[in-house]
Formats: C-alpha cells, structure tokens, sequence
C-alpha cells in the first residue's frame, strides 16, 4: 500500500464513496505497464498469426484448386467412358434408356458366360457372331456420331443389340448344354 | 467557413486492418492505459495483468476484420479485456457462487461520507478487496455493467451479485478510513 503524505489527503469536501469514484474514474487509472516491453511481444505474435492466417489460406487455396482439377479430370474421363457405351444419348431420351436396358443385359449375359470359365472358342458360331454383331455396333455408332441422328441407323443399331442378347442367350444356352452332357459322362 | 470533423479512431482501426503497424501502435498507445488499470484491478498481480494485457491486444489486432464498428474500438477492446481477466479469474479456480443467503447490512451506505482521497489510494484499496467482491466491483462501479449482466458474466444470481457489490463496498470504505486514519496519525 502506498504510504500518503499529508499534502496528498485533501479533506476540501466530503463524497459520497460511489459518486466519488465515478466522478474521478479516469484519475483512477494510476498504473503505467511496461509500454515497449508489451508491445514487442504484441507485434511478434500478430506477424506470426498472420503469417500463419496467410499459409492456412494459401494451402487451403491449393487443397481446393488440386480437388477441382482431379474432379473436372475425373469427370471427363467418366463422362467420355459413358458416352463411349451410350450412343443413343444425344439423340433422344427414351431410346437412349432402352439403349441403357439393352447393354445391361449384354453386360449380364457376357458376364454369366465369364463366369462358366469355358472357351467361347469351343462353341460353333456363338462368338464370331458376336465380334460380328460388335464391329457393325462399331461401325453404326461411329456413322451416328459424326453424321447425327439417321432413323434407320438407329433402328439397326437396336435391332443389334438386340440379336446381341439372342446370340449371347444362345452360347449360354449351348455351355450350359456342353456342361450338363460332360457331367453325364462322368457319371456313366 | 466549415468544420470537417474526422474520426482519428475510425481512420486508424481502417489502417490496422489493412495490417499497418503504426495505426496498431498508436491504438495500442491511445488505450493501454485503461486497459492495463482495468486489468490490474481485476486480477492484481502485475505479471497476470501484463500477460492478459497482450493476449487482449494480441487477439484484437488479429481479428480486427471482425471489428464491425457497433460499439467504439475501444469498448471492443474493452470487452475482451475484461472477458480474459474473468477467465483468468475463473482458472485459478476461484468460484463464483451464489450467496442469497447471507445477509450484509447496507444502512449506513447512503449516508456515509468520506473525505477526499488521491485516486491512486483507492486504485490499490480496491486492489486488495478479497476476489469475489473485486470483481463486481470493478464491473458495477466502475465497468458499467449493470447486476442482471454480470450476474450472467459470472453465472451467479442477480442478487448475489448485489450482495457482492455491497460487501465490497463496505469493505472499501473501511479500508480507506483505516489508511485515512493511518495518515492523520502520521501527520500528527
């Protein structure tokens, strides 16, 4: 505590405790910090924060820039995949979904055929159809794409899946016949 | 001819926000007076008060872009000066608890007078009330906040904030008729 002098005691009037504080607030504010002290540790910590702020921000920036390229290139290379599967998409909508039905069931019939783990080459005409059948897709999808919608093409182009599905229903048809007649001779 | 009226405050915030160290330090300089007293006569130790004081300028410097201007900078800066003191407060553990039950006698406040005593005798009589009662004082009388507020500051009920209050000043009073006392035995 600090010890008084007498000159320091004024007694020129008598206050009421609150009205006395509040009247002289600003007088209160006796104490002097270590000004330079304090602000050299002020100023080396907000350069620091910013500093940091700005590397946050710049690799944050960067995280998001590298998203984006590998999304724009991912999605170019989805989307060119599916247009290679799905000619008929430009064209018009409902053939394009029978388009989408039909090379499901292509999917389907050729990976049931995978699964038997015989050798289409076995079978008399079944695969030659196919590659045949695969080369006219070809050939019809190409036509489409570089001279734009031709009605009969589109047509023959369904029409070819559609013999697709026969012929690949056929070749399983015929494994599954093969299969069946060898486990017979086993059992002889 | 006529008076262009240019906020020397607003001008200087703008240039720290553009990261301009001057305008920090001429804020810092404008302010740490207050802010430093303010901070002592909370939590009294100087080391604290220091270490709170650079926090403050610290996080207010670096989230000046989220200065909206509602209140002056000042108050701004105020505020968190005092919500740090607080938290500081509150991790050494001292719990502010509610108190309806204990019964203080305020009788003789509104009449009882005391002579004109230097700012800085008071500054340190505050200083050396015990926590609880510091606290709210310095938030009533000399902060500004009114009891429904800074019962919410201290999670405590209004009126154990009122109770606070008025032990405090009680105590003050006391205090600073015993250093008065102290004196005119001195000076005699």
């Amino acid at each position: 505590m600090i010890i008084l002098k007498e000159n320091h005691v004024k007694l020129l009037c008598v206050m009421k405790l609150e009205s006395y504080i509040k009247e002289n607030r600003k007088a209160l504010d006796v104490e002097k910090p270590d000004e330079k002290y304090l602000w050299k540790g002020i100023i080396k910590a907000v350069g620091s924060l910013k500093k940091l702020r700005r590397l946050i921000i710049s690799r944050s920036a960067a995280a998001v820039a590298a998203i984006t390229i590998l999304a724009i290139i991912g999605a170019y290379f989805i989307g060119r995949n599916q247009h290679n599967n799905l000619i008929l998409v430009n064209v018009d909508s409902k053939l394009a979904k029978q388009e989408v039905i039909l090379l499901r069931q292509i999917d389907d019939y050729s990976e049931q055929i995978k699964k038997t783990g015989f050798n289409v080459d076995q079978l008399v005409s079944g695969n030659r159809e196919v590659e045949y059948i695969d080369d006219l897709i070809h050939y019809y999808s190409e036509d489409l794409k570089q001279n734009g919608p031709n009605p009969r093409l589109i047509n023959s182009l369904i029409d070819l899946y559609e013999k697709k599905i026969l012929v690949l229903n056929r070749m399983l048809n015929e494994i599954e016949k093969y299969e069946s007649h060898e486990k017979r001779k086993i059992n002889l | 001819m006529e008076t262009v009226t240019i906020d020397i405050n607003n001008i200087l915030v703008e240039k720290a926000c553009q990261g301009d160290q001057k305008a920090m330090f001429r804020l810092y300089r404008m302010y740490l007076p207050a802010m430093y007293n303010t901070c002592i006569r909370m939590v009294v130790n100087k080391n604290d008060a220091e270490d709170i004081i650079q926090e403050s300028f610290i996080s207010a410097f670096s989230g000046i872009e989220g200065f909206r201007g509602e209140a002056s900078f000042g108050t701004w800066l105020k505020r968190i000066v005092i919500n740090n003191s607080i938290n500081h407060i509150r991790n050494k553990k001292i719990k502010f608890v509610d108190m309806d039950t204990i019964q203080i006698d305020d009788t003789d406040s509104e009449d009882d007078d005391l002579p004109d005593i230097p700012m800085e005798v008071i500054h340190n009589s505050i200083k050396s009330l015990p926590d609880k009662a510091r606290v709210v004082l310095n938030l009533y009388l000399l902060e500004g906040y009114l009891h429904r507020e800074i019962a919410l500051i201290l999670g405590i009920s209004e009126s154990t904030s009122r109770s606070q209050y008025i032990r405090a000043k009680k105590l003050l009073k006391e205090i600073l008729i015993r250093e008065y006392d102290h004196i005119k035995g001195e000076s005699c």
